[in-house]
């Protein structure tokens, strides 16, 4: 996983409440009878991957009081914009001209660096413009004299290199194409008859109708042409001159009425059935013939030229519209992919949540409903580094855990946990709400796969304070602000007599306690990972090391098999099951907003449950 | 295909993240539901297809889906009405014959991308083994690797190269063949690939004959006799020809000069016109009969065939005799035998003809009874053209009825008529059910 140890991973649910939908088919391959609550979150399975996000990537709807995660939400284009250059496209270019910037931003086509435009201007004989221009790459250098394209302005590229195909040849416009073809198709068509007719003499015009030049576009807009040309013709619902051109899409109540008033002719014409559509009859009409040729030249060019002129499948990849470039003189420079910003909407309720301000350059959101505001931050850190930290700055220090194991002076080596040692860990709640809550933990009591790590919260019910003012503690004087370490009982009241000692381990006693924090002792036990066929889970207790030691020598086969799946199994990540219950004001809406204290409402009681996985790290290998 | 050991969760997953990246970097639609139109291979089995429908009805909100099927969209993507369509996958090659827009019949064989990519880490393991020192661990080249080779610089043999001189040529096809088999280019050409995964970097040197040959032995395996192959991995030329061998002859006189060859490895350079000639050599070879050992009979079979053979080089060499003899008016024509004579001139078939021709379709349309290629832009540029046309599919689905009953809401009906039938304007046409609605939704091809 990218996060560096130690992370938290929550997981949304939505996938399991995805399954209630009708699936005739699924239900049958589910195993019967698992019991949707029963069943423990296992985070190696193959799915668990998908459902995983780390907190701040979550979302959070007041309404159904439920995470959401970018998949469990829908989300909404609000504006198109140019990454390169900030500039907002309208939703009308965008049907139009497709999802590329149509300004000056474009990329290289080697090295997907953004492009800049220099001058290429003589010196010695200025011109007006300062031109010719042409594009280039400041990374690797590529500029578009390599497939020999010089601009005249320096503005209005994308019009520019619409015009001039590779080698600076000119390339009529899209319109101009289209005319062209209807002249020659009524060319073609006429020399037909003219053959039929016997009489030779129409004017031989040189058409040079190259199949292999034809570009992917060009024979797109030939075969649509082609089609709509042919349902003109054969559609019913016109029973007139097909020769005519009048939409066919008229509507049929119309045709009829014209059928009704118009003379016997054009009536037996729809009487008639209508002639099946023809297919297309040569490169006008879109009708490619495949030709050895330009095979045996493609051949002969990598014979020649070899590994280095050929494309990247990521550069062939990254050309727009042309699957079938292979050699780095037919490269284009790549238009700048457009992005958007989007609105997100829960899937059930539909109500917005989250909205970024419409102006491009602007990062605030109007509204951002995050799950970190609602859902208790889940950390772990080991106990060897921490408590020189944690005591020197109490309060919000184990929001960044990766922070203060550096400045530790003996910093914690989660890449190389010991198999067979117990370890133990502290996790550590924050809560954001504010109301104090009632959390209970719960976790399997190995992990699963086939490393087994046992583990064990030591007090798995707590209380976690209220996220008051920092200043209200200050004032009231209440005792829930100081500090206690190995504080309260479990079930206990938060402000309950500090018991213990600082590093005492003991169970049912939570480790420490701040204002609306606490921590408590996780006791992990990391499993061997040359595991042990004949004793399921290896490192089940320090007992099991005996055994360990001679069962080694009898799987050294399967040692290589299992190489590869080392690496993956040697991550500890423990799921843990967290239900926390607390009371708030009866108005949902601006829970937030309010101080609780300031509307004596009436009291609800909210219970929310999700799994987290915890990323401990990666067990040492001996 | 094999569903048993894949967990369909997981691949309604995969596809929920890749759609949602498709829609979001690339598609950037505006907020509205679009409906959609999926190309789909007609074998595709019912639990993939209901989890892909699941997740686009349910996360992306589509108001309706279409499918279509693959084979008819490459079709429509090339300009035509029938062709046999030879789509060369990664897992496996399946040889559709599309006719009239319909698919007629399906062949497949496991010999495509997967089994190419194979043979060419092999050749590049081999020829990294050669290279190194004795002694060295054994070379191992990543996927990545291999694949990158073949689409930079894999290619293919055009012309089969092996010994035809058994076979029976016609006259006139005979010495391209020869002439090309006999030119070996000296010395060798030679190809330098770099290897950026190795520490340090390896630069390998590889004959360039050396990189055709994974097409070769995936594709067509020329050295293995037809006897051994099994049902599910027959070379590609073999599976087109008992595809064209297998059809009604009308079919097979469209099919066979139509023939598209589309998939992410036909560009390989070389690969479409390799399969073509070898076609070309099988249907000289054999004809289109669909016994292939007569047994004992075989030396009579074989005298058959040559004698029509013979018959049509006469014929051939008629028509050229014919045109250097009436230069010469001194010597009159022997005469033919009956059956060779051309038949007398009809004035009125004639006027047939020329009426079809001035009214019809042209005559290009009419092509058949030749082996021709014909390129196809892909069945997703086929699924853009017809959709850009608003040509309703058979296969509509609902997002409505998808949600309440699955896939077993589809009425067992195959065919439905997509044609508007006549309504009456009365007062009853506004009460009823509008044209586009339709009572039912079938599943057509995929039932």
């Amino acid at each position: 996983m990218a996060q560096p140890f130690p992370y938290t991973y929550y997981s949304c649910d939505c996938c399991d409440s995805d399954a209630t939908a009708p699936r005739a088919e699924r239900t049958s391959q589910l195993p019967p009878a698992d019991d949707e609550d029963a069943r423990t979150f296992d985070p190696r399975s193959p799915r668990a991957n998908y459902s995983l996000y780390p907190l701040e990537h979550l979302l959070y709807c007041e309404d159904c009081q439920q995470i959401r995660c970018p998949r469990c939400v829908i989300e909404e284009t609000l504006n198109w914009y140019c990454p390169s250059c900030l500039f907002e496209v309208p939703s009308s270019v965008i049907k139009t001209d497709g999802n590329r910037c149509t300004r000056n931003c474009y990329n290289c086509p080697v090295c997907t660096s953004p492009m800049t435009v220099n001058s290429l201007e003589d010196p010695a004989k200025p011109s007006p413009s300062g031109g010719p221009f042409i594009l280039s790459c400041p990374y690797c250098h590529w500029s578009t004299v390599e497939i020999g394209i010089t601009l005249e302005k320096h503005t209005g590229i994308t019009s520019q290199l619409a015009r001039t195909a590779n080698g600076g040849k000119y390339i009529p416009s899209q319109k101009e194409r289209d005319k062209e073809r209807e002249r020659r198709l009524q060319l073609s068509h006429r020399k037909s008859r003219d053959v039929l007719s016997g009489s030779d003499d129409s004017p031989t015009v040189d058409i040079d109708t190259d199949p292999s030049s034809m570009s992917h576009e060009d024979i797109f807009s030939n075969l649509s042409a082609f089609y709509k040309s042919q349902i003109a013709a054969q559609t019913p619902s016109y029973p007139f001159s097909p020769g005519h051109d009048i939409n066919f899409s008229s509507p049929v109540a119309y045709s009829r009425l014209m059928t009704i008033y118009s003379p016997t002719t054009s009536k037996k014409r729809w009487q008639e059935k209508p002639a099946v559509m023809r297919e297309s009859s040569g490169p006008l009409e879109g009708l490619i013939e495949h030709d050895s040729a330009a095979d045996n030249l493609a051949i002969e060019r990598l014979k020649k030229e070899g590994w280095a002129s050929t494309l990247t499948p990521s550069q062939k990849l990254a050309q727009v519209s042309k699957p079938d470039t292979r050699f780095d003189d037919s490269l284009r420079p790549i238009p700048a992919l457009l992005c958007t910003k989007r609105g997100k909407r829960c899937r059930d309720c539909r109500h917005i949540l989250s909205k970024p301000e419409s102006k491009i350059t602007s990062t605030r959101y109007k509204i951002k409903l995050v799950a970190f505001n609602h859902i208790p931050r889940l950390s772990i850190r080991a106990l060897a580094s921490s408590p020189s930290s944690t005591s020197t700055t109490p309060a919000p220090t184990p929001t960044t855990p990766s922070t203060s194991t550096s400045t530790s002076t003996q910093a914690f080596n989660y890449n190389a946990l010991k198999p067979g040692i117990p370890i133990p860990f502290l996790l550590h709640l924050l809560n954001p709400l504010f109301d104090p809550i009632r959390v209970t933990l719960a976790t399997p009591k190995f992990t699963s796969g086939r490393v087994q790590s046992q583990v064990t919260i030591l007090c798995p019910q707590f209380e976690v304070g209220a996220n008051t003012d920092v200043w209200d503690d200050a004032l009231t004087g209440s005792a829930l602000g100081s500090v206690k370490k190995g504080g309260g009982p479990s079930g206990g009241a938060g402000g309950g007599g500090g018991s213990g000692g600082g590093g005492e381990l003991e169970a049912g006693k939570i480790w420490e306690k701040g204002r609306n924090w606490t921590t408590v002792v996780v006791e992990v036990v990391p499993g061997f990972l040359r595991g042990i066929p004949g004793f399921g889970g290896s490192g089940r207790s320090p007992a099991a090391t005996t055994s360990h030691g001679h069962g080694t020598g009898n799987d050294d086969d399967a040692e290589e098999l299992e190489d590869a799946e080392d690496e993956h199994d040697a991550v500890l990540e423990i799921p843990v099951f967290v239900r926390i219950e607390y009371e708030t004001d009866a108005q949902a809406e601006d829970r937030s907003l309010v101080d609780p204290r300031g509307g004596k409402g009436e009291k609800v009681k909210r219970e929310e449950a999700f799994w987290t996985v915890v990323g401990v790290g990666r067990i040492q290998d001996v | 295909m094999d569903l048993s050991q894949v967990d369909l969760g997981l691949v309604e997953d995969k596809f929920e993240r890749t759609m949602r990246e498709a829609y979001n970097k690339h598609f950037l639609l505006d907020p509205k539901p679009r409906r959609i139109l999926l190309a789909l291979s007609p074998r595709m089995p019912h639990p993939l297809m209901s989890t892909v429908l699941q997740v686009l009805f349910s996360s992306f909100q589509a108001p309706s889906i279409t499918l279509m099927s693959s084979p008819v969209l490459s079709t429509v993507a090339a300009g035509l009405r029938s062709a046999l369509v030879v789509d060369i996958g990664w897992a496996e090659t399946i040889v559709t014959s599309v006719c009239e827009y319909r698919e007629i019949q399906e062949k497949r064989t496991v010999r495509a991308g997967k089994l190419l990519s194979r043979e060419m880490a092999k050749l590049l393991n081999a020829e990294l083994d050669d290279e190194a020192e004795p002694g060295t661990s054994k070379a191992d080249v990543s996927f990545e690797e291999a694949e990158e080779v073949l689409m930079r610089v894999g290619w293919c043999k055009s012309k089969p190269k092996s010994n035809r001189r058994t076979l029976y040529f016609p006259a006139r096809t005979s010495p391209v063949l020869e002439e090309f088999e006999d030119a070996v280019e000296l010395p060798e050409p030679t190809l330098k690939i770099p290897l950026p995964k190795n520490d340090p970097l390896i630069e390998l040197t590889i004959p360039f004959a050396a990189l055709a040959k994974p097409a070769e032995q995936a594709l067509f395996a020329p050295d293995t006799p037809l006897s051994d192959f099994d049902d599910h991995e027959l070379p590609l030329h073999h599976l087109i020809y008992r595809a064209l061998v297998s059809l009604p002859i009308d079919i097979r006189r469209l099919c066979m000069s139509r023939i598209i060859i589309t998939g992410g490895v036909s560009n390989l350079p070389g690969l479409k016109s390799r399969i073509l000639a070898e076609l070309e050599a099988l249907v000289q070879q054999r004809g289109w009969d669909p016994v292939r050992s007569y047994g004992s009979a075989s030396a009579r079979h074989e005298q058959i065939l040559r004698q029509q053979k013979d018959n049509i080089e006469l014929r051939h060499s008629e028509a050229d005799d014919k045109v250097t003899e009436s230069l010469d008016a001194d010597n009159p024509p022997p005469p033919l035998s009956a059956g060779l004579q051309d038949p007398e001139h009809d004035a009125i078939d004639a006027k047939l003809a020329h009426l079809a021709l001035r009214n019809g379709p042209p005559p290009e349309c009419a092509v058949g009874g030749t082996v021709r290629g014909v390129q196809s832009l892909g069945a997703w540029a086929g699924a853009s053209l017809v959709s850009q046309l608003r040509i309703k599919g058979i296969v509509e689905i609902e997002r409505e009825r998808f949600l309440k009953d699955g896939l077993f809401g589809a009425s067992r009906e195959k065919e439905v008529s997509v044609v508007p039938q006549r309504q009456s304007l009365g007062p009853g046409a506004l009460g009823g059910r509008g044209a586009g609605e339709r009572a039912s939704w079938t599943l057509g091809v995929w039932a």
